[in-house]
């Protein structure tokens, strides 16, 4: 038995459920000394946070801060030596490596369960009519994609970014590892808090959870506000923690337009998480109170207006889209000169075009309100703000292109994802303006064009990014390659199925096909279409789970690496070994050049300084 | 560089990092704020509540004069003058705790509505609630850098916890300074 | 840097003088009906005080910490 409790996530997990339960227990031990009955809903929102703050004590997470509130000196997080071994990753480790493992595990996790809820409701989409799940679960299922499958991109940039940033600026950790690992581990209970809204009622608002309807909906509703509460406060926290370490931890030498593109994604990505994930923490925790004490904000009876709460909500769910593209977009940039042997096209314009793009995002909230009765003299400036994101995207397209220009392209694994990326963000990014603009968006709002729309734009910026990066720096986090055919494989099962599914998205959505809706008229003529995109999903579903296959498989038995795998000239692979140490880099570095000089005779990046005296 | 300079070095790179985490944090959190306040507006428009205003210009005195002792505290720690520090901060948390009953205690007992008569009720136990859990949660913070102090803990080079216990305090205040007018002042019964 | 520090204590009394002023100033606006953009002025005078005389927002652009 102790062997078992000697994993932090065990002792998490039972920290969660006696803190749930003491939730519970509190609220209506509370209710009773008031003279009042049981009511679950408050005794089961106060557990779940409860819950997640039990899961936090229970794997250590408040040790070091309680001791310093205490006045007790903890060790330095550079002088700490965890053991090596996998069973770092199970706990409260400090080493930003291993916590974006944990990232990406989770992230992948959650990909896994969300995208059988798709494949689930896509099942009951085939034919009219309700053949196997019920109306409310059907809708608990559409909510439950939705927002799992935000979580898991969150858990996945948060991946992307605390593995490679600190590695690639050259720095030995992040500026706050204690809070990094708090971010993850805070991520964790919050997405169990998350799918235990299945069980507790469901919820058939969809992801956004609009009022009046979230008001009225069963108590799972309360669940998912408490998981995105606390998953936001994890995206914050770990943002909070990238911006400090890209600013303040760069290797001596490297000024900011030394800084590679993805630090620069980064950066961009994380201004946006850090302010605007506010937002959605206090409208839904509005929604929670005016459920939870009658308080009014969104009743019209009382006085309050729903619409309020759609201004809130998509000043940070509009935003969420560029965290979740930017970094995505940022890994096309960092790999593909790689992959091209040749300098990116125009760095500047790209590393700005990254800060452009999140700060233009924070104006244009309004163009998913375009129908909802919201003031009309706002429809034509957000149709402006929204169509001039298109510029800054549009720099990195022509980037992109004109670096692969006449390039000695190397169809490698990760270079196939990032040439399907860029094609599947392409048309995710064309598929936009007609949606931004308020002529047409009258008539496809809510529409299965905008699902197919936004599909694109996920899967081109996040999805084939993040696969392109697991293929790259696979080695470096086990010294192993990922098999070569089976990546191939997993590709070209994605990449036509991906497009098949978005397309046939979008045609039934020009048609009319609503979104969110279980059963549609037959004399739409929709089941055929239907019946494809559902079998396109599959195909997706298929290629992922051989991607999932390779990488458990080449852990242990794929083809051992130890020297610069792809020939890149970032440090992490020419100074580090494969895998990488702890601490990083063993040695102080220093910058000389500028990151993307591939094919330039004598072009310098970095160098190794010497081991300073006496350290 | 010799061992203890090197160790002081060291310490003042982490507190550059530390301050700007604590100002990525307060920028952060200001967003709550932010869209409480675009809530009030939204929500009554040029309608204020009925509040005591006397109430409100005594509590907003006790924070106003709260900020002006944590600043205190903070200047007495760096001069090394710890008595004066321990003294100072005793009394902003004292303050704070004032500040707190007086809006808890009183106002939430004297306000005419209670939070679900209404949108006035929602936007005022909105508003004052979610400052009150930062004034609760920044008097705790207090409470633990006193303690410290008292076990003389911090010295004129090394005070970090003096001073973000401080910042976090006055923003603490920033907040009031804006929901002040926006609660008691603006806008016709 | 004795004398200094012996100016922050009294900047300290200052600033806070400065706070109250304004407060009064604006209970006095407020209470009789003045427009709301002086309110909103003497509300952002107030936080500009704090934000630069209390919190030192200065500090957090220098490179390397000092106290």
């Amino acid at each position: 038995m102790k062997g078992i409790f000697s994993y932090g996530i065990v002792r998490g997990l039972i920290g969660q459920i006696v803190g749930w339960a003491a939730g519970i227990g509190l609220v209506t031990g509370i209710r009773a000394l008031m003279g009042l009955a049981y009511k679950a809903e408050p005794a089961w929102v106060v557990g779940a946070a409860f819950g997640v703050i039990g899961f936090l004590i229970g794997i250590g997470a408040f040790r070091d801060w309680f001791a310093w509130a205490k006045g007790e000196e903890t060790p330095d997080p550079e002088e700490i030596q965890e053991e090596p071994g996998v069973k770092r990753y199970f706990g409260f480790s400090l080493d930003h490596k291993v916590i974006g493992v944990q990232y990406a595990f989770l992230s992948l996790f959650l990909l896994v369960v969300g995208g059988s809820f798709a494949l689930i409701f896509r099942v009951e989409l085939v034919q009219t009519g309700m053949q196997w799940v019920s109306l409310n679960f059907f809708n608990t299922l559409i909510g439950m994609h939705g927002m799992t499958l935000i979580v898991s991109i969150l858990m996945g940039i948060s991946a992307m970014s605390n593995y490679a940033v600190p590695l690639l600026i050259g720095a030995r950790d992040m500026a706050f590892p204690r809070l990094n690992a708090f971010s993850f581990w805070l991520a964790v209970p919050a997405s169990l808090v998350l799918v235990s809204a299945i069980f507790t009622g469901g919820f058939d608002t969809g992801w956004t959870g609009y009022p009046p309807l979230s008001l009225r909906a069963p108590m799972g509703m309360q669940m998912f506000f408490v998981a995105v509460f606390f998953a936001g406060w994890s995206s914050i926290l770990g943002a909070l923690n990238l911006i400090v370490t890209i600013l303040r931890m760069r290797a001596p030498g490297m000024n900011m337009f030394r800084m590679p593109i993805f630090a620069w994604a980064t950066l961009a990505t994380s201004i946006i998480a850090l302010t605007a994930t506010q937002l959605i923490g206090t409208s839904f925790q509005m929604v929670s109170f005016e459920r939870l004490f009658g308080m009014g904000f969104f009743d019209a009876t009382k006085g309050g207006n729903p619409i309020l709460f759609q201004h809130l909500f998509w000043f940070y769910s509009h935003p969420a889209v560029y965290i979740f593209v930017l970094p995505g977009l940022g890994i096309i940039s960092e790999l593909l000169p790689v992959f091209v042997r040749k300098p990116l096209f125009g760095y500047k314009w790209v590393a700005m075009s990254s800060l452009g793009i999140a700060l233009v995002g924070f104006l244009v909230w309004a163009h998913h309100m375009f129908t909802s009765g919201m003031e009309e003299y706002l429809r034509v400036p957000f149709m402006y703000s929204t169509l001039l994101v298109a510029v800054p995207t549009g720099i990195k397209f022509f980037s992109w292109v004109a670096t692969m220009w006449m390039g000695r392209i190397r169809f490698q694994v990760p270079m196939l994802f990032l040439i399907g990326a860029i094609i599947v963000f392409l048309i995710g990014g064309l598929s936009g303006p007609p949606l931004g603009t308020v002529s047409t968006n009258l008539h496809m709002h809510d529409s299965y064009f905008v699902v197919g729309h936004f599909h694109a734009t996920m899967f081109g910026g996040f999805i084939f990014p993040l696969f392109a990066a697991v293929y790259y720096w696979y080695p470096k986090v086990t010294g192993r390659k990922m098999n070569d055919l089976l990546g191939k494989i997993h590709f070209y099962l994605l990449t036509p199925g991906f497009l098949i599914m978005s397309f046939g998205q979008m045609q039934v959505g020009l048609l009319g096909m609503r979104r969110r809706i279980a059963d549609y008229d037959p004399a739409q003529g929709f089941e055929t279409a239907h019946l494809i995109i559902t079998i396109a999903g599959f195909m997706v579903a298929l290629s992922v789970l051989i991607f999932l296959i390779n990488m458990f498989v080449s852990a242990k038995r794929g083809e051992v690496v130890t020297e610069n795998v792809w020939q890149s000239r970032s440090p992490e692979w020419t100074v580090l070994p494969t895998p990488a140490p702890m601490h990083n880099y063993p040695q102080p570095i220093r910058v000389v050049g500028d990151p993307y000089d591939y094919g330039l005779k004598g072009a310098r990046y970095v160098e190794v300084l010497p081991q300073q005296a006496g350290d | 560089m010799t061992a203890p300079e090197a160790a002081l070095t060291t310490y003042r790179q982490k507190l550059a990092n530390n301050r700007l985490g604590l100002w990525l944090f307060i920028l952060s959190d200001s967003f709550v704020f932010a869209a409480l306040l675009v809530t009030r507006f939204y929500l009554l428009g040029d309608k204020r509540p009925h509040l005591e205003q006397e109430l409100g210009l005594i509590v907003t005195s006790v924070l106003l004069i709260s900020s002006f002792f944590a600043n205190r505290a903070e200047v007495q720690i760096s001069k090394g003058n710890r008595k004066g520090f321990l003294t100072s901060i005793l009394i902003t948390m004292l303050l704070g705790i004032a500040f707190l009953v007086g809006v808890v205690g009183f106002e939430w007992r004297l306000a005419p509505f209670g939070p679900a008569d209404g949108v006035e009720g929602a936007v005022f136990f909105m508003m004052t609630g979610m400052h009150a859990f930062h004034v609760l949660t920044g008097v705790i913070f207090l409470l633990i850098v006193f303690r410290n102090g008292l076990k003389g803990h911090y010295s004129p080079e090394k005070h970090w916890a003096v001073e973000a216990a401080a910042n976090y305090w006055h923003f603490v205040d920033v907040v009031w300074i804006f929901f002040y007018p926006a609660l008691y002042l603006i806008g016709s019964l | 840097m004795q004398s200094t520090k012996i100016d922050e204590l009294k900047r300290g009394v200052l600033v806070f003088l400065g706070l109250a002023v304004l407060t009064v100033v604006e209970y006095y606006l407020g209470t009789h009906e003045a427009a709301p953009i002086f309110l909103w002025v003497v509300a952002l005078l107030k936080a500009g005080l704090v934000l630069v005389y209390f919190m030192h927002i200065g500090r957090v652009f220098r490179s390397e910490g000092e106290h």
